[in-house]
């Protein structure tokens, strides 16, 4: 047993009478790999913030190296040797490489004047001891994902972090990269650093970790070594409920005979190559595959967007899609990924954000009003039982489920005969991903042609009839959900290219 | 390796843009040769030039200032008014710097509603602009100062290089290019050797990161304009030398034509890149073009309208060598 | 009745009205004899419109994110191609054709200008501010090119009207005023275009995958704020029956000041007509009356300044207490 290098104890904290966290202990030893997990809003984000000293705990203690903090600022959790590595890699996409290592540590070191020989011996320490290599002059911008994230760690690296906490990092990394990343993980740990990862992928957290704590609306609710959990059973801890998943039962409409939407030789650059598939409606058809393998290309390909040669037939006929406009004549709406800087206007009322595709439907050619619009609005919310006061809230007062039902709406105001989902359910808490999960189904029920993107195994096993397996820009394999499981299907997915 | 990676880069470009002109206006006009025209572009750089310092660097940390030459007219009327008046003897160091303190004061205030309450500086300091003109002629005065101090009009008259030309003039280089080159060192030490200067690159090109890596965004910012204040001050007391007076109707409503020059020279709006080779070249081009008109025999009038161009064609070009560079 | 204040307080637009009636009283009690007079009022409604004008072309830029600073350019290049075509075919005998091609002409380089700047936006995509930094420029110096840099002068009496004349005794600059900024209330509020304006100067991504046709948004926005210039230009032109480079030029930063005071967020969005008339009118109030005081010009710059940043933080503060 290592010494223990931080001790958090009894730690609470409150935003305005919302209780973010309540009494959490936590303990991680030096060089232990400890992996946080929890719904969003369980408080996991609000833990790491005290850590890193951007938020003080309303009650509670840390210890670290032994020394006691009521509460500590970001420079001394810094000083510790405690080192967040967010989700967006916080690096300087202006900056070179060897700049972005080393910088911070000169800072620490109170450099006035940079010494280029300095930054670079720093840079290059820190790259050497996670064992990787990376052109130290090249802008930061010019990286890969995986590449920037690198950055990051060897950034934490080089100023002796003893803890690195790591914000859902595998999240856009391809299946290669994340085993790099475990790699260096694990280069980390014989180094003796203690790594926190948060996260809430099921699989992974098996793969990497040697203990597990769970939050759960700002409780712990569970600690214990990794190898006394099932993934079924961290799922129950993680939303306090069994989740019933009824897989989506496709019931051919006899009457249908050509396809609602049939892809033929689809290419596009290099991001993917002779793609051919049918849609039929009352269909949820997922497609997987890991990063990179062409998946989201194709789905905005689908809607408008990337020159592509090949052809897209709409109800047996031809359709000329050349940009997103194209698209409403054939009735395809789509349902971006990141829902916050894609789908949404945060600022504005859920009115807006329904009606804002739909505009055609209402008024006349140039004018509309505003009643309109509210009503129609207020229509929705209530049949996707979207948990909003009126249609005049603001969109950012929404929680993400809710949100990503508002964007929803937005698209089936357009009455579509096609909808594309890319990731629904990314950043939605299990509890509303099944709820979506279900409106999704509900859709397809009634008539729609859906197309699930998605690399969440288990979300396109319950929600999918049919699945599309790509890789590296070409339909790898073409299954039944019914005829798979999710181990296999994971296996399909992560076997080597 | 290098030479090529030098070929690629934008200042590259802009250098040959700048040697086609010369070559377009050397054919049309052999005068543009000159020695006496070369001095005379260098010497109505200075003024610019150390604007435009001042400008990129406020420009790479993300900002805008609309207020500089405001605080150029201000200090400049407040020294030459009140030194002018009653210590006309006061050295020429001292009044520089007297100015560089006033600008550098008014900076502060401009980052004070930048940093600490945070409204967008493009409208904040149209607005400081406003109030800072408007104290200037409310209070220091309204009137064009004639008496200025003596060391101010001494400095006018000094060259550095002077040579006898053909025709028996004399061609003569201002010894404020000293002041322009030391600034211009000066700042490029500052952007790219000390751990100030890329913190305010860090600044621009992502201000959260900046605060999670440890910098202090509102420290930073502080400097930024404090930085364009004192260069301001700096050169509204040379403008008040080389026109031998202090008239607070001037400078004024030319600040987009400094930015413009800058903004040539490579900086992105949004912060994080530029650099002092750039910006020197971008305020050669406009200068030369502003220059260089009537001796290519087109009437003044067109002024305006080539500079217009020229922005166009020089960001219009900015963008698709970064697309074509993005393409690859 | 404190939360009514309180209520009040909190609306931007009931604030500008306040702010505004104080403007009008304080003015009122320090220069009663002049101020409160039909000749002052007169005054003030062939003043107003000019800036009031470009603000709008601002105001609809701003509000779509972006910024335009070429409106006095445009209203330059405007005003000087109609005095010169109506110099060319018959200077104060000009035809009543004439003016009126005159006015078409100037229309039609408004309209040009702003499909400019939206080229130089949407294909190009040169970030607005430097865009149209540079055709504020270029449009500018192609006034003083077809000038020569110098004042063209005499107009036919019907021309001159459009400045100086008036309807029923309103002023004909504030009738068309009240039309501008009622067609602009009516846009904004009323029409798709209106509604898409505010999406996608909220969130142009958003907007974009929204199906929002972004790039007719964008031109239809710098359309309108060229040929709104173009109006204020022809009105300057026509009032002082001269047209010079140099005249109005200040006009433009200001434009964007009182966009900005009349509640018209810089990051774009949001905004409303009605703010931009009470600002404008403010301004005007305060600008006039400070002529009466016999206060010099350069006061109210400063004045201007201290209401732009003081409405300025107390927005911020207003909306930072909301977060």
């Amino acid at each position: 047993m290592g010494s223990s290098f931080l001790e958090v104890k009894g730690i609470s904290k409150s935003f305005g009478g919302v209780r973010a966290l309540q009494n959490v202990d936590l303990k991680i030893e030096s060089g232990e790999i400890y992996c946080l997990m929890g719904e969003n809003g369980s408080g996991k984000s609000t833990l790491i913030k005290i850590i890193s000293g951007v938020y003080t705990p309303d009650e509670g203690e840390m210890i670290l190296n032994g020394k006691h903090y009521r509460k500590i600022t970001p420079a001394e959790s810094i000083r510790e040797g405690i080192q967040i590595i967010y989700q967006d890699f916080s690096v300087f996409p202006n900056l070179s490489v060897s700049e972005n290592i080393a910088l911070s540590a000169m800072a620490n070191d109170k450099d006035k004047i940079i010494s280029k020989k300095k930054m670079d011996r720093i840079a290059i320490s820190a790259l050497e001891r996670i064992s990787v290599s990376l052109p130290l002059e090249r802008p930061v911008e010019e990286l890969s994902v995986a590449g920037k994230q690198i950055v990051a760690i060897a950034r934490g690296i080089a100023q002796d972090a003893k803890l690195l906490v790591m914000d859902e990092p595998t999240t856009a990394l391809t299946h290669k990269e994340i085993e790099a990343l475990y790699k260096i993980v694990g280069t980390l740990k014989q180094k003796g650093i203690a790594v926190i990862f948060v996260s809430h992928k099921l699989e992974e957290v098996f793969q990497i970790s040697e203990r597990i704590a769970i939050l759960r609306n700002g409780k712990k609710v569970l600690d214990d070594k990794t190898e006394n959990f099932d993934k079924n059973s961290l799922a129950y801890h993680m939303t306090g409920r069994e989740i019933p998943s009824i897989p989506y039962e496709y019931i051919k409409d006899e009457a249908q005979t050509v396809p609602v939407m049939e892809v033929k030789n689809l290419s596009m650059g290099n991001a993917f190559e002779n793609i051919s598939f049918c849609l039929y409606s009352r269909e949820i058809l997922g497609i997987t595959g890991q990063l990179g393998c062409g998946r989201t290309e194709l789905a905005k390909a689908l809607f408008g967007i990337g020159k592509y040669t090949g052809s897209i037939w709409v109800e047996g006929r031809k359709a000329d899609i050349k940009n997103i406009l194209d698209t409403k004549k054939y009735g395809i709406g789509y349902v971006p990924e990141d829902r916050l800087s894609e789908g949404l206007f945060l600022v504005k009322p859920l009115t807006d954000n329904i009606t804002v595709s739909s505009m055609d439907s209402y008024g006349s050619r140039v004018c509309c009003g505003r009643k309109e619009l509210t009503q129609a609005a207020g229509g929705w919310l209530s049949s996707l039982s979207i948990a909003a006061e009126n249609p005049e809230v603001l969109a950012s007062d929404l929680s993400g489920g809710n949100q990503q039902r508002i964007v929803l709406a937005k698209w089936l105001a357009t009455n579509p005969k096609i909808l594309i989902l890319n990731c629904p359910t990314v950043g939605v808490d299990i509890g509303s991903k099944n709820q979506i999960h279900e409106i999704i189904k509900d859709l397809a029920r009634q008539g729609i042609g859906i197309i699930v993107i998605s690399d969440d195994i288990s979300e396109i096993l319950t929600v999918c009839n049919r699945i599309l397996l790509m890789r590296s820009g070409k339909i790898a394999k073409e299954i039944e959900s019914k005829d798979t499981t999710v181990e296999e299907l994971e296996e399909d997915l992560i076997r080597a290219e | 390796m290098q030479i090529k990676k030098l070929l690629k880069t934008n200042e590259f470009f802009l250098f040959m843009v700048i040697v086609l002109f010369c070559v377009v206006f050397g054919f049309i006009n052999p005068a543009f040769f000159s020695l006496g025209n070369w001095f005379d572009i260098l010497k109505s750089m200075i003024e610019t030039g150390i604007l435009a310092m001042g400008v990129l660097v406020v420009l790479i940390s993300g900002g805008f200032d609309m207020s500089f030459m405001a605080v150029a007219v201000f200090a400049m009327h407040l020294i030459c008014l009140y030194f002018g008046k009653y210590v006309n003897d006061a050295p020429l160091w001292f009044l520089l710097l007297c100015g560089m303190a006033v600008g550098m004061i008014l900076g502060v205030c401009n980052s004070f509603f930048v940093a600490k309450c945070k409204l967008p500086p493009f409208i904040v300091t149209l607005g400081t602009s406003n109030i800072i003109s408007g104290l200037c002629l409310a209070f220091i005065g309204s009137k064009q100062v004639n008496n200025i101090p003596a060391a101010l009009i001494s400095f006018s008259r000094w060259n550095v290089i002077s040579v006898e030309n053909a025709a028996g003039g004399r061609a003569n280089l201002h010894g404020g290019i000293i002041i322009l080159a030391v600034a211009a060192v000066l700042t490029t030490i500052l952007l790219s050797k000390t751990m100030l200067g890329r913190s305010i690159y860090c600044l621009g090109g992502n201000p959260f990161s900046c605060i999670r890596v440890g910098f202090q965004n509102n420290k930073i910012i502080v400097f930024v304009y404090a930085f364009m204040g004192t260069l301001a001050g700096l050169s509204g007391l040379l403008h008040a030398s080389f026109q031998r007076m202090s008239n607070p109707y001037d400078m004024v409503g030319n600040e987009l034509n400094v930015i413009a020059a800058v903004v040539i020279g490579g900086p992105r709006v949004g912060g994080g890149y530029g650099n002092t080779v750039g910006t020197i070249l971008g305020v050669l081009l406009i200068t030369m073009v502003n220059n260089s008109l009537v001796m290519l025999r087109i009437p003044t009038f067109w002024q305006k309208a080539v500079v217009g161009l020229v922005i166009i064609l020089g960001t219009a070009i900015q963008i698709f060598r970064y697309r074509a560079s993005r393409g690859k | 009745m404190r939360e009514k204040i309180h209520a009040v307080m909190d609306n931007h637009l009931a604030r500008l009205f306040l702010i505004f009636l104080s403007a009008l009283a304080v003015m009122s009690v320090l220069v009663p004899s002049t101020f409160l007079t039909a000749a002052n009022f007169r005054s003030m409604s062939v003043q107003l419109p000019e800036l009031g004008f470009l603000s709008i072309a601002a105001a609809m830029v701003l509000i779509s994110g972006g910024i335009d600073l070429s409106v006095t350019g445009t209203a330059i290049f405007a005003g000087i191609s109609s005095a010169l075509i109506l110099k060319t075919w018959g200077g104060s005998g000009a035809s009543f054709g004439v003016v009126v091609l005159a006015v078409a002409m100037a229309l039609v380089i408004g309209i040009m200008c702003g499909t400019l700047n939206a080229l130089l936006v949407t294909k190009l995509q040169i970030a607005p501010m430097l865009a149209t930094l540079g055709t504020m420029n270029l449009f500018t110096g192609l006034g003083i090119v077809l000038s020569k840099g110098t004042a063209i002068t005499g107009f036919p009496e019907v021309f001159q009207r459009i400045g100086n004349g008036s309807i029923l005794g309103i002023p004909v600059p504030l009738v068309l005023f009240v039309l501008g900024i009622s067609f602009m209330a009516f846009l904004l509020n009323r029409t798709k275009y209106g509604f898409n304006l505010y999406m996608y100067g909220t969130n142009s991504t958003a907007s974009f995958y929204s199906r929002v046709d972004n790039t007719k948004v964008v031109f239809i926005t710098y359309i309108l704020s060229g040929m709104i210039s173009s109006i204020a230009g022809i009105i300057i032109v026509s009032r002082i029956n001269t047209a010079k480079a140099d005249y109005g030029s200040s006009y433009g930063l200001q434009a964007l000041v009182v966009a900005v005071l009349g509640g018209i967020s810089p990051s774009g969005g949001s905004g409303k007509a009605l703010g931009l008339l009470y600002s404008i009118m403010t301004l005007q109030v305060i600008s006039s009356g400070f002529n009466l005081l016999h206060v010099n010009s350069f006061i109210k710059d400063l004045t201007w300044g201290v209401l732009l940043v003081v409405v300025m933080l107390w927005n911020q503060k207003r909306t930072g207490k909301k977060e």
